[in-house]
């Protein structure tokens, strides 16, 4: 059957192994020391529920040893203690509690402040689960979206029965369970049905069984994240069926959490299942009928039942030959570092009884995480989930009514556990009841508040042992209904690795122009802007930028927004969303366009060019494409308008050819009038370029004799080519963003989100002069006039630097912070330092002398360069 | 996480494929005063609430619909 | 398997009254009813032409319809094989037939795709800077299915 290696140990395997029943076997009782108090803590509920047996197998920690199959050849470590779990010095915590109080961290560390640096250290260490390996590669597991009418979570008897009701009326079903159908079960009447039910179904093509497929989650929508062994389902149902039935209620009295104490689920699949006697003297707590069972299952693992413990009611069918103590209570469990004897308070007195197993079945706590995760109406429950306590024929009913989408069970709370004067509420952050009193007389009086200082509820259980205790106790204390009542449950309800839902997070959305592999292959530095890929430069930026100024180059603008507006109401829309003037618009012409928002921010800038039949053709900044869309068909919607928007982006290439030789190059390649009386600035014309028609756009925003060129994308590579070829007699070179940050800058050119701030209304920047307020009204236009009534706080300037230019620090004047610099650079042309920023008004005028990081700078009128605009309108 | 907005062209879709418009506000207001509260203010209030949808991933259209703020539930 | 191939096709995209598009029926073009008022025909490559003469037929004389050869602004990629299906689980939470043709637009990998299906083959249309960064999902997404590229793309029936 072959072993494990466990801690440099082999520990052999039988049939159907876990981890946790392997080492049980060869004789491990202390899984884990316990998160603040170091105790040991032993196997508990065997469901996966609880925290107690978390282990690292195959370097992953974090295992639960007692639902992970044990495979052959697998390497199992406990996690916690120092040096070992088995001999932890830190148990010493144990008898320190009256110096770690609840509350421990935000109290002790406060003062003296340096202190925190050394203990957080040695609190680290001393306490946490599991050691990531981080030598490991990353792993991801791939996901895929998976639709259906009905998903079943759960497959017990009610999950079975809601998917085979479902699957009956001809829906698509999917079945999902954390562990294999049945695995939980010793042998009896609910193994039987299990195994019924889940051939039936198997016989079903309408319904799928996935096992070890874990939903943590239950998203509106719904949306429910199904974690499998090797994948991530993300289903999409029609509704889904919440039947995760309950965990055995787990009782709170002082050591309740020595190794020995088991709920009695996990006692009867250690005996029935696994075949291993949880103990040898056995007291057996027992509050139903699922709990009398397990008598005789762990009686025929070879356990004595030194004690059967239960109601009146069932004191008749205690099988004979044990002994049997009615209406008893627990007092409290003994032992050191494990049982040895439960203190019983009886009819006939308090009652001392040795024994090395404790099992304990009072109740049923319903795993209802997934259920209150979502107000969806399409979420329900069935079986125990809702109705704690429930036969296994109810069970079945409970589900066949939800799997044919008949009526919602309304959801059933316990009755609540007892809670004795001590003991371990959460078992996950070490929470006693000692500590929740400290904190409520603290003045922590709700659940919420409960669970955030003392932390309970918030470790690998997710509350589902403390959750409700937790309630209760904020109730008795006389909390409002509301405080009283259970914290909130959010996703994840199980455990989940961060690989498991971590497919997809290198996914980088990366847009490419039609030169994107040109540019690589011209030895182009591509990189990020915005969405876009683009060149910053060619290998010299200056050079690229000197050929600019001085001859010729071009520059991919391809990422530019571009729109066609058409219809009846095209220049309706035009006129009545932009603040420009576009009515004597005639076609050819073109205009500077701002897009404003209604609170009259500049969001845009770009430029509109009148087209024949009354369309227009607008280009934006490569970020704003996607908002002019949505905001051009926004306003069409909202005003009646009928025009059509359609965004060009995807399919034109643009490229901008740019110098005082631009004209000569692209008349070496057309036959076209490409004079300054054909095509005027600002203006455009269609022309053919080597071949390739396209749009030229005069445009100015590098200051110099400009042509944009847009055209098909798939003549991109055509035209640039054989520009860089008609252009090697002025020794063209191609400049990228690093050449245009400082072109533009020289002109006085602002980027829209590096130079303005969201709230910037054109006179902020200097851009009065493009809005007609002399038209009718546009998008804004009643928000610029409040405006305009209120004095100027602040506003966009040139600075020129006569010194080293300096980027990004705050502009003074005296000792006072009046700006900012926003950007700057040596312009070699002009022989010193461009720059744009910030400036406030100071005691009510804008000063014009500043210091910027101890630099003397000055506010100077733009453009810098060519201030009249004779190079750009050549 | 993933509620669905009923796209009146593509069918119901999970939120991640729209955008998000805001409530439904005035084109214009008669006043001054009122144009101020219709441009900066929000309602913002608990429960029913007019909104604009854009269906950014499918057909690019916007359309208002009625989302109860309190349970996300979809009134029309 | 997987087979998938970037593909060659023509797109003339229609805005018009409502009407006017559902009078629209290029010969031999598939027909793709983007929104109420815009629809998007495909055939083969290098039938724009013939696809516009089509559309401008029946829009004539109509001041309110747009059309224009939108081919360039897609790009194609077209997955097939018997681990279709699974692919496309991966790739998109739309709930997609592969079995009958049809047509749906929605988030493929992120990003707004316009799904064509036909012949068992889906059509995957995404705006052609997307072009790469699709293939290196497919890729990414769908490597353990197999997934093979080919060259031999084509629209229609093969």
């Amino acid at each position: 059957m072959g072993s494990i290696e466990f801690e440099g140990n082999r520990v052999p395997l039988q049939d159907g192994d876990t981890v946790g029943s392997a080492l049980y076997r060869s004789g491990v009782r202390t899984f884990t020391r316990s998160l603040k108090h170091h105790r040991r803590r032993g196997l508990y509920c065997l469901t996966g529920d609880c925290p107690n047996c978390l282990v690292t197998v195959d370097g992953q920690p974090g295992c639960r040893a007692c639902t992970t199959p044990a495979r052959d050849g697998a390497s199992v470590r406990r996690e916690s203690g120092w040096p070992s779990t088995e001999h932890d010095v830190l148990k010493i915590t144990d008898h320190l509690h009256r110096f770690m109080p609840v509350g421990f961290y935000y109290k002790v560390f406060v003062r003296p402040r340096w202190a925190w640096e050394f203990a957080e250290k040695i609190i680290r260490r001393a306490t946490g689960i599991g050691t990531l390996q981080l030598d490991r590669p990353p792993t991801q597991k791939p996901s895929r979206h998976v639709h259906t009418d009905v998903l079943v979570v759960g497959g017990g008897p009610a999950g079975l029965a809601a998917a085979k009701a479902a699957g009956a009326t001809g829906q698509r079903v999917i079945l999902c369970d954390e562990g294999t159908l049945g695995e939980t079960l010793a042998e009896g009447a609910m193994r039987d049905r299990v195994a019924a039910l889940a051939d039936e179904l198997a016989a079903m093509d309408n319904v799928t069984v996935l096992e070890r497929h874990t939903a943590i989650g239950v998203y509106d929508g719904p949306l429910v994240p199904v974690v499998g062994p090797k994948e991530l389902l993300q289903i999409d149902p029609g509704r889904v069926i919440v039947a995760t039935g309950a965990v055995e209620t787990h009782a709170v009295f002082p050591g309740n959490d020595l190794p020995g104490v088991w709920l009695g689920r996990g006692a009867a699949r250690m005996a029935g299942v696994h075949g291993i006697a949880p103990g040898n003297r056995a007291v057996v707590v027992a509050d139903s009928m699922e709990g009398i069972l397990h008598l005789g299952t762990l009686k025929a693992a070879g356990v004595t039942v030194v004690a059967a413990v239960v109601p009146d009611a069932l004191a008749a069918v205690v099988p004979e030959g044990m002994d049997v103590l009615r209406n008893g209570t627990i007092i409290a469990a003994e032992g050191r570092s494990r049982l040895t004897a439960v203190r019983l308070s009886t009819q006939a007195g308090e009652r001392r009884i040795e024994c090395d197993a404790l099992t304990l079945s009072v109740g049923s706590a319903p795993r209802d995480g997934l259920l209150r995760m979502s107000g969806d109406l399409s979420v329900t429950g069935a079986g125990e989930v809702v109705s704690p306590g429930c036969t296994i024929e109810e069970a079945e009913m409970s589900g066949a009514t939800a799997g044919t989408g008949g009526g919602e069970e309304t959801p059933r709370e316990p009755d609540p556990a007892p809670m004795g004067a001590d003991g371990y509420v959460c078992l996950c952050a070490d929470v006693s009841v000692h500590d929740l009193e400290a904190a409520w007389s603290e003045g922590w009086r709700s659940s919420e508040i409960l669970k955030r200082y003392t932390t309970a509820t918030m470790g690998p259980c997710q509350g589902a042992m403390c959750g409700r205790h937790l309630a209760a106790f904020a109730a008795a204390g006389g909390a409002t209904t509301q405080a009283g009542a259970r914290t909130t449950a959010r996703p994840p309800a199980r455990t989940v690795r961060l690989g498991d839902i971590a497919g997809g997070i290198n996914e980088i959305i990366e847009k490419r122009t039609a030169l994107h592999d040109t540019h690589h292959s011209a030895g182009a530095r591509l990189d990020w802007s915005g969405s876009w890929t683009r060149p910053y430069h060619y290998g010299d930026w200056k050079q690229e930028y000197l050929a600019v100024r001085e001859r010729v180059s071009l520059m991919d603008v391809s990422t530019l927004g571009k729109f066609l507006v058409a219809g009846r109401d095209a220049q309706a829309l035009v006129d009545r969303v932009f603040p420009t003037n576009v009515n004597d618009l005639s076609p050819g012409r073109s205009r500077y366009l701002l897009a404003l928002d209604e609170a009259g921010y500049v969001m845009d800038d770009g430029l509109v060019c009148a087209l024949p039949d009354g369309r227009y053709y607008l280009t934006t900044t490569s970020g704003g494409a996607d908002k002019m869309e949505a905001g051009l068909r926004n306003w069409a919607d909202r005003f009646g308008l009928r025009a059509h928007v359609m965004n060009q982006t995807p399919m034109l290439g643009a490229i901008n050819v740019a110098g005082p030789r631009a004209r000569d190059l692209l008349s070496k390649l057309s036959t076209d009038d490409l004079s300054a009386d054909a095509i005027r600035y600002p203006g455009h014309a269609d022309v053919t370029i080597a071949g390739v028609p396209c749009r030229a756009v005069r445009v100015g925003f590098v200051g110099e004799l400009s042509f944009e060129l847009h055209h098909a994308r798939s003549r991109s590579v055509e035209l640039w080519s054989a520009l860089m070829e008609a252009g090697a007699e002025w020794d063209i070179r191609p400049h990228g963003l690093d050449a245009l940050d400082l072109l533009r800058m020289e002109k006085g050119h602002f980027y829209l989100a590096q130079d303005t701030l969201p709230d910037d209304h054109p006179a902020k920047l200097g851009l009065d002069w493009a809005i007609a307020m002399d038209k009718g009204n546009f998008v804004g236009r009643s928000s610029l006039e409040r405006m305009a009534a209120l004095p100027l706080e602040r506003k966009l300037v040139g600075l020129r630097f006569d010194s080293e230019p300096q980027r990004g620090v705050p502009l003074m004047t005296g000792d006072q912070i009046v700006g900012r610099v926003t950007s700057c650079e040596h312009s070699p042309v002009l022989g010193f330092g461009v720059g744009l920023g910030w400036l406030q008004a100071h005691e009510g005028v804008f000063p014009t002398e500043l210091t910027a990081n101890g630099v003397a700078c000055r506010v100077v009128s733009t453009p810098f360069y060519d201030p009249e605009g004779a190079k750009l309108r050549a | 996480m993933t509620i669905k907005i009923p796209c009146p062209t593509c069918g119901p879709r999970p939120y991640t494929e729209f955008s998000f418009g805001g409530e439904l506000r005035a084109l214009d207001a008669a006043t001054p005063g009122e144009d101020f509260v219709r441009v900066y203010l929000r309602e913002n209030a608990p429960g029913l609430q007019d909104e604009r949808w854009f269906h950014a991933f499918g057909c690019r259209r916007w359309f208002g619909l009625t989302r109860d703020t309190l349970t996300n539930r979809i009134e029309r | 398997m997987l087979e998938f191939s970037a593909t060659r096709v023509s797109v003339v995209q229609v805005f018009a009254e409502p009407g006017a598009l559902d009078a629209l029926t290029p010969a031999g073009a598939t027909r793709c009813r983007v929104a109420p008022d815009e629809a998007m025909f495909v055939r083969e490559g290098g039938a724009a032409q013939a696809l516009l003469r089509d559309a401008e037929a029946v829009t004539a004389g109509d001041p309110d319809a747009l059309i224009v050869d939108g081919t360039d602004g897609w790009a194609v990629w077209t997955l097939g094989g018997d681990r279709l299906h699974d692919a496309l689980e991966r790739l998109s939470h739309l709930e997609l037939d592969t079995a009958n043709d049809g047509f749906t637009q929605g988030d493929v990998a992120h990003i707004p795709a316009r799904i064509v299906i036909e012949h068992g083959r889906a059509h995957l249309f995404v705006a052609a800077m997307w072009k790469s960064y699709l293939r290196d999902r497919i890729l990414s997404r769908c490597g353990d299915l197999g997934a093979t590229e080919t060259t031999d793309g084509s629209w229609g029936s093969r």
